[in-house]
């Protein structure tokens, strides 16, 4: 059960990582690792980013013009390439979770309707 | 330690087929991350080796990381693909109207596409130019053809009549231009080739079919030819192999997927050679057209080559699948 339930939870995560970059990135511009440390920290480590998956995520982000990577030095000294979102990226991000919040309502209605 | 995250840097960054400029960012952005990842599991305990161990697993297989990466960063936009399927547009034109005849047309033809790979090679060759720079080789390969051509003439009426039938000079002349485009073309393609050879296959995709065309249709006497009728179906032929060249290329470029480029230019050339051949020869001479077919493979392939040591492990992968390659590491774990 675990290792389904585990599963789910990979599936749910690929099909929202641009979602929850974009959610991360509209507080404050991040780096790759920062980004991968702020997900653990704000989900309580439910969700783990893969970072094979999460590098090829943020270029394909960067691509289609919603975040803009700049190298900067972070306070560490050390150069790191930081994500900024994009006015395109805040529109989307927008679109996406009003979407979200419609799919949910329905998937509630459907699997729970005792609780409307 | 160093040694575990260079080699898989190295091995990573002999399967990114991008511009160096692309790749050495992409490399560097992952080496801040493996070390700052390292750091931080060797601040919970782990040895240094475990800790190099821990971060790259969690960048997982290099090869799924690599393609990933090649699909996001050499999928072209419609703005970029338009460009790039502008020379086979055009050539379908010509053929269409009947105007490869027409020296006017086709001078201002290759001015414009040499005239548009000086521009694209200043510019760092972005990807649409690939095209351009495929058909812009086109003279030096007809040149050398004939040169190569008024040689082994030469060779033939000195063997079957014992005299030259032109000059020594004439013949010393065409070995030194035999030589300088071959070296011409050779360079071109190596440097080319060098960061992606898919790229450089895509822009020798048209070459066979038009070898085809010169050698079948034009030696032939179709050019000559007095049935309209006739010239004018080659040339319909040809327009609209052009445009299934155009459409496959438009499709290159929209789908990031390097094996899907690769099957598409392996699919595409030999294909339209056999519908040439089945709708102007009426499928006769098949053992002449087998033999093009198989070179035109190799041509097409054969950019590959310029680069072995990096694309061994990637050819062997397209002739045996990916679990009959050689032994490097798939991952760190």
């Amino acid at each position: 059960m675990e290792v389904q339930n585990e599963l789910y939870r990979r599936e749910l995560l690929k099909g929202s990582t641009e979602t929850l970059l974009l959610s991360l990135l509209a507080t404050e511009a991040m780096y790759g690792y920062q980004l991968v440390k702020e997900m653990d920290n704000r989900s309580s480590g439910y969700f783990r980013f893969k970072e094979g998956t999460l590098y090829p995520a943020l270029h394909r982000l960067e691509r289609d013009e919603m975040v803009e990577g700049k190298w900067e030095d972070s306070p560490s000294g050390q150069a790191r390439r930081y994500y900024y979102i994009t006015g395109l990226g805040r529109a989307r991000l927008e679109s996406m979770l009003q979407e979200w919040s419609k799919f949910t309502e329905a998937v509630n209605l459907v699997a729970r309707p005792e609780n409307i | 330690m160093a040694s575990q995250l260079r080699g898989y840097l190295k091995t990573l960054e002999n399967r990114l087929h991008l511009d160096p400029g692309e790749r050495d960012e992409i490399l560097v952005e992952l080496e801040t991350h493996i070390e700052d990842r390292t750091q931080d599991l060797i601040d919970e305990g782990k040895s240094s080796d475990e800790a190099v161990q821990d971060a790259l697993s969690g960048l997982g297989s290099y090869r799924a990381l690599a393609d990933q990466f090649y699909e996001v960063h050499s999928r072209g936009s419609w703005h970029h693909t338009a460009l790039a399927v502008l020379p086979h547009i055009l050539l379908a034109f010509t053929y269409a109207f009947h105007l490869w005849k027409n020296p006017v047309w086709v001078g201002a033809m290759l001015t414009i596409a040499i005239g548009t790979s000086v521009v694209g090679w200043r510019k760092g060759r972005p990807r649409w130019t690939y095209p351009w720079l495929g058909y812009s080789l086109v003279a030096p390969i007809v040149s050398w053809g004939l040169a190569m051509s008024a040689v082994g003439y030469g060779a033939w009426v000195v063997l079957t009549q014992g005299t030259l039938p032109l000059s020594i000079p004439i013949y010393i002349a065409s070995f030194v231009y035999i030589g300088f485009s071959l070296w011409i073309v050779i360079r071109f393609v190596s440097r080319v080739a060098r960061p992606d050879w898919v790229m450089a296959s895509l822009a020798v995709l048209p070459m066979p079919f038009l070898a085809y065309w010169f050698f079948f249709f034009y030696n032939w006497g179709f050019a000559e030819s007095e049935n309209v009728r006739q010239l004018r179906e080659v040339d319909s032929s040809a327009a609209i192999v052009f445009m299934i060249i155009a459409v496959a290329t438009a499709v290159f470029y929209r789908i990031g997927k390097r094996l899907i480029r690769v099957a598409l230019l392996l699919i595409t050339t030999p294909s339209l050679i056999i519908l040439a051949w089945m709708s102007v020869q009426g499928g006769r001479g098949y053992m002449g057209v087998f033999v093009f077919v198989v070179m035109s493979m190799a041509v097409l392939l054969s950019p590959a080559l310029f680069d072995l040591k990096d694309n061994r492990e990637e050819l062997a992968e397209y002739v045996f699948g990916a679990d009959q390659t050689s032994g490097l590491p798939e991952s760190a774990e």
